[in-house]
């Protein structure tokens, strides 16, 4: 990453959940940058952690199951976790804003559509109401959408359509940080391109700064200026697009690239990562990956810290040279 | 009649009856499939290709058409005729999470089929059969006790798959098996169904939306939207040489991985509309770019190379044909 | 490569998992205990009694609360106590008996009515309508007019009372559970239609009717205690806590006793059964879970 402005910085992030007598820890001692006007794609799989990383900025995390432990979130140098509740309550919406991944949950199917982002915008303006709907109309037209469905309920709505609202809402008060959880999952394959170029663009116009967390490796190569892989609630590599997709360095992103059909063009059988995802209430000493590693030695179950392979782009592993090298030697 | 196609659908249609009318949610699908081969399925919302697997393996009856077993019409057979017909083809089902009885433990919901069957012998040797499934689809000796919620989603599916491998089919649909699994479970999943393809001689139909596996795993591919055929096609084929606009549409809108290339990706105007009370005609042309006036009249699927089909009034235009 | 050490995975049943979890909730606990206790003083109380139920001792008329009667005597010198005791058996009986045969026939109906569709589900849902627009007591008060008094009769009265209710729930779970694919998948694998309700659905559907059949336990105490109090049910000599309630009516300022402990006694009962299905609820509830 460069030498441009940082806007969100997260130092040593520490999240647990407790359930019953057990303790998931969801994030451990994650750091990321992002520079604004850029979006970091947060990869990874289910029970990764990456939610609760963009809860956490927003702090929305569930009380009392979810303890932050450790750790100092920077949003354009102020310490969000030192804000008080009220002060939070400026920052979302305005500051940083949140797309969730499911759009037929994430809107309330008695309120009208119009309503919805009228709603938003009262909270931080203070147009009256007739304004407000003007407001609320011209964002439908940004995403797409006439502004005369404004008086529509939510079920009036397709999937890519409701996503489109989601989207306005979020981008209403024009906030600096867009945090967008697997926007696109959920929805078919031409809808969800409509979606990403929807994204781009508003990205492009309001210059707005995101993390966009997927577990798709497309949709970050079409979206993303730089990546941050997470593994077990730590971050296992990060570094601008190319670094991690030309020139990947961890065993896990490179069996992530690897399980691809793509990878296996011409060949009969696919080549997936071996074993199981761990288990977050008992995760394996050291790096959470070694269980189903081909390099892992017994050096892996210590800690391992950050390695630098390249400007901006580091690693958490100390075997991503015979990794690398493997590689060279299928191609 | 040994030479019959394993599976033959001709003509089929299912249609709902729906408040506002009637849901066109299969229209007019003919295809084959041989034994040991797989038909990849693939459309996006509403273009009914689970309605299509679940219509052929009869768990739903057609409204009309036709549907060959080895030669023979099991459209609407009943009884002991649907039962044995049954045997023959099964299903592997999408959500591993409500795909299994919560209150049974796997060998027995395994166990279940060969029950039902009364074909493979004693107690005992149903409980060996068990063993033996769950032995190929690679279920760990501890956990073949356990009940689905003590399990993860990719063991869940295998259960489901070593169920459909029981009564011994020569034919399963697998309906979008490995969408809701995890990226680097979705491999292990799919190697398992092939190398059982090749040891079992299986045929597959498989349903998807996920382009890039079906390229993977189909000999053949049927692309639908909202209830009809628009191209059918060898994989190869259909990946090089696509005619249909809705293809050219999906197949461009796929993210790929490879940051140098730039996406051409075509645009496709407004949303996927509904097979409810439809327009006679092409179903496609409300967001084609290249529609015109002869694309209201109902299309037929014409046969432009050797085993390629397209239902498209426009495709020798379009492609220069 | 290194090999990770193997998971542990515990092989829990279903049941044992449940009841572990039920006893972990607050008003579980309590329910139990209480009932447990309850249940004991009902069913060997009375052996321990040096009295009978219908002993009839003129001379201890309306006696108040001593160390010779805990609770004093009624209008006929029996003591209080012992006949609570007795009186016990018939309540808690008579409503473990009313609420599963009421289960059962509910679950039964709702789950034909659910699976089969068609016909049969309008058939009995618009017969189930019709049947709870009448109050359940004054269905059990007609049905006991007519049949008379008795314990069996007094059983079928209070049945025919809750069944509606039992009904359109367990329909509407069968309805929902249907759709999912398990059931698509059984009948995949040739089983039969009735194989599949009752191996199948029923099981996954049983759940909320549990905590109903429970909670439903607490109203027929109080419905039997209802009709013998009007004189219907259970008939006297027979000691039961609604008749007791009625003899006492009519001394309830000179001789509270006679009403007090018989009225606490129902109080407690019905309080341990919905302690217990309101922990049944937690648990059984998955929203609720972690």
């Amino acid at each position: 990453m460069s030498e441009e402005k940082i806007y969100l910085d997260i130092k040593d992030l520490e999240v647990v959940y407790s359930q019953a007598k057990k303790t998931v820890r969801a994030v451990n001692r994650v750091s990321l940058q992002l520079v604004k006007g850029k979006t970091l794609g947060l990869v990874g799989e289910t029970g990764a952690g990456k939610t609760t990383i963009a809860k956490s900025i927003l702090r929305i995390l569930p009380n009392p199951q979810a303890k932050v432990l450790g750790g100092q979130i920077f949003l354009d140098g102020e310490d969000l976790f030192k804000k008080s509740e009220d002060a939070m309550y400026d920052v979302r919406g305005t500051k940083v804003a949140m797309v969730f991944q499911d759009p037929m949950t994430a809107l309330n199917p008695l309120m009208t559509v119009g309503d919805q982002i009228l709603e938003v915008l009262m909270l931080h303006n203070d147009y009256n109401n007739t304004e407000g709907l003007k407001k609320a109309g011209e964002m439908l037209e940004t995403v797409g959408i006439p502004a005369e469905r404004c008086s529509e309920y939510p079920h009036q709505f397709s999937g890519g359509m409701k996503q489109r609202v989601v989207i306005a809402m979020a981008l209403a008060c024009n906030p600096e940080l867009l945090l967008a959880d697997e926007p696109t999952t959920a929805l078919d394959v031409t809808i969800q391109a409509q979606v990403l170029d929807l994204i781009n663009e508003l990205k492009k116009s309001y210059n707005t700064s995101m993390i966009l967390i997927t577990h798709d490796l497309g949709v970050v190569a079409e979206t993303c200026d730089d990546v941050a892989v997470i593994y077990a609630g730590k971050i296992v590599e990060s570094g601008s697009k190319e670094d991690v997709f030309d020139h990947t360095a961890h065993p896990y992103t490179l069996g992530l690239f690897g399980s691809l059909p793509s990878a296996a063009v011409g060949e009969k059988r696919l080549h997936p990562i071996g074993g199981m995802p761990p288990d977050p209430t008992n995760l394996p000493p050291g790096c959470a990956f070694w269980p189903r590693c081909p390099y892992a030695t017994e050096e892996c179950k210590e800690e391992i810290e950050f390695i630098k392979l390249a400007p901006g782009h580091f690693c958490r592993c100390i075997h991503s040279d015979k990794a690398h090298k493997a590689l060279r030697r299928k191609e | 009649m040994s030479d019959a196609p394993l599976i033959q659908v001709k003509n089929l249609k299912m249609y709902f009856k729906v408040p506002s009318g009637l849901n066109h949610a299969v229209d007019d699908v003919s295809f084959t499939i041989e034994r040991g081969e797989t038909l990849g399925v693939v459309g996006e919302s509403g273009c009914g290709k689970s309605t299509l697997g679940r219509t052929i393996i009869r768990l739903l009856e057609a409204t009309d058409g036709q549907v060959f077993l080895e030669g023979k019409d099991i459209t609407h057979v009943k009884g002991s005729l649907l039962r044995k017909a049954r045997e023959k083809m099964q299903i592997v089902f999408q959500d591993p999470y409500s795909s299994l009885n919560p209150r049974l433990r796997i060998d027995q919901t395994i166990m279940e089929p060969l029950h039902n069957s009364k074909r493979f012998g004693s107690r005992d040797a149903i409980k060996e059969s068990a063993n033996e499934l769950m032995e190929l689809v690679g279920i760990d000796e501890r956990l073949r006790m356990s009940y689905p919620h003590e399990l993860d989603g990719g063991r869940r599916q295998r259960v489901g798959i070593a169920r459909a491998l029981a009564l011994q089919p020569d034919f399963i649909c697998c309906d979008e098996p490995v969408s809701a699994l995890d990226v680097s479970i979705q491999a292990q999943v799919l190697n398992l169904l092939m190398d059982l393809q090749e040891k079992l001689g299986l045929a597959f139909m498989f349903v998807t939306h996920d382009l890039s596996v079906v390229r993977h795993l189909s000999n053949n591919i049927l692309v639908m939207y909202l209830g009809q055929v628009v191209e059918k096609a060898p994989t190869k084929v259909l990946f090089t040489e696509q005619l249909h606009p809705y293809t050219k549409a999906l197949l461009s809108a796929i993210p790929s991985v490879d940051i140098h290339t730039p996406m051409r990706r075509i645009k496709l105007r407004g949303e996927i509309t509904s097979s409810i009370n439809p327009e006679p005609g092409c179903r496609f042309a409300a967001r084609c770019t290249y529609a015109k006036e002869e694309c209201l009249q109902p299309q037929e699927l014409v046969e432009e190379s050797p085993n390629h089909f397209v239902a498209c009034c426009r495709a020798k235009q379009i492609n220069g044909l | 490569m290194l090999n990770a050490k193997s998971e542990n995975q515990p092989k829990s049943s279903l049941l044992g998992d449940f009841l572990g979890r039920l006893m972990k909730t607050a008003a579980a606990k309590i329910g139990v205990v209480l009932l447990v206790f309850i249940v004991l003083a009902c069913f060997i109380g009375p052996l321990l009694s040096p009295y009978e139920k219908n002993s009839i001792e003129l001379t201890n008329m309306f006696a108040r609360p001593s160390a010779e009667h805990w609770f004093g005597c009624d209008a006929l010198g029996r003591d209080i106590l012992t006949r609570l005791l007795y009186g016990g058996r018939y309540s808690l009986i008579l409503g473990l008996t009313t609420a599963a045969i009421s289960s059962i026939v509910a679950i039964l109906i709702g789950c034909s009515a659910g699976y089969f569709g068609g016909a049969t589900e309008t058939l009995i849902m618009r017969f189930m309508d019709v049947w709870s627009s009448l109050p359940a007591m004054l269905l059990a008060i007609m049905v006991s007019a007519v049949l008379g008094a008795g314990f069996f009769a007094t059983v079928f009265a209070l049945t025919v009372g809750g069944i509606a209710g039992g009904v359109r729930m367990t329909r509407g779970q069968i309805l929902a559970e249907r759709k999912k694919e398990y059931i698509e998948a059984a009948e995949s694998i040739n089983c039969s239609k009735l194989s599949i309700m009752f191996k199948h659905l029923l099981p996954n559907v049983v759940q909320p009717m549990i905590i109903i059949a429970t909670m439903s336990i607490g109203a027929t105490i109080m419905m039997a205690a209802g009709l013998s109090y009007i004189g219907l049910g259970i008939q006297p000599p027979t000691p039961e806590w609604g008749a007791m309630l009625a003899d006492g009516r009519a001394y309830i300022r000179l001789y509270p006793h006679m009403i007090t402990f018989p009225g606490i006694a129902i109080a407690l009962t019905v309080l341990a059964v919905n302690l217990i299905g309101d922990g049944l609820r937690d648990v059984l509830d998955p929203k609720l879970r972690d």
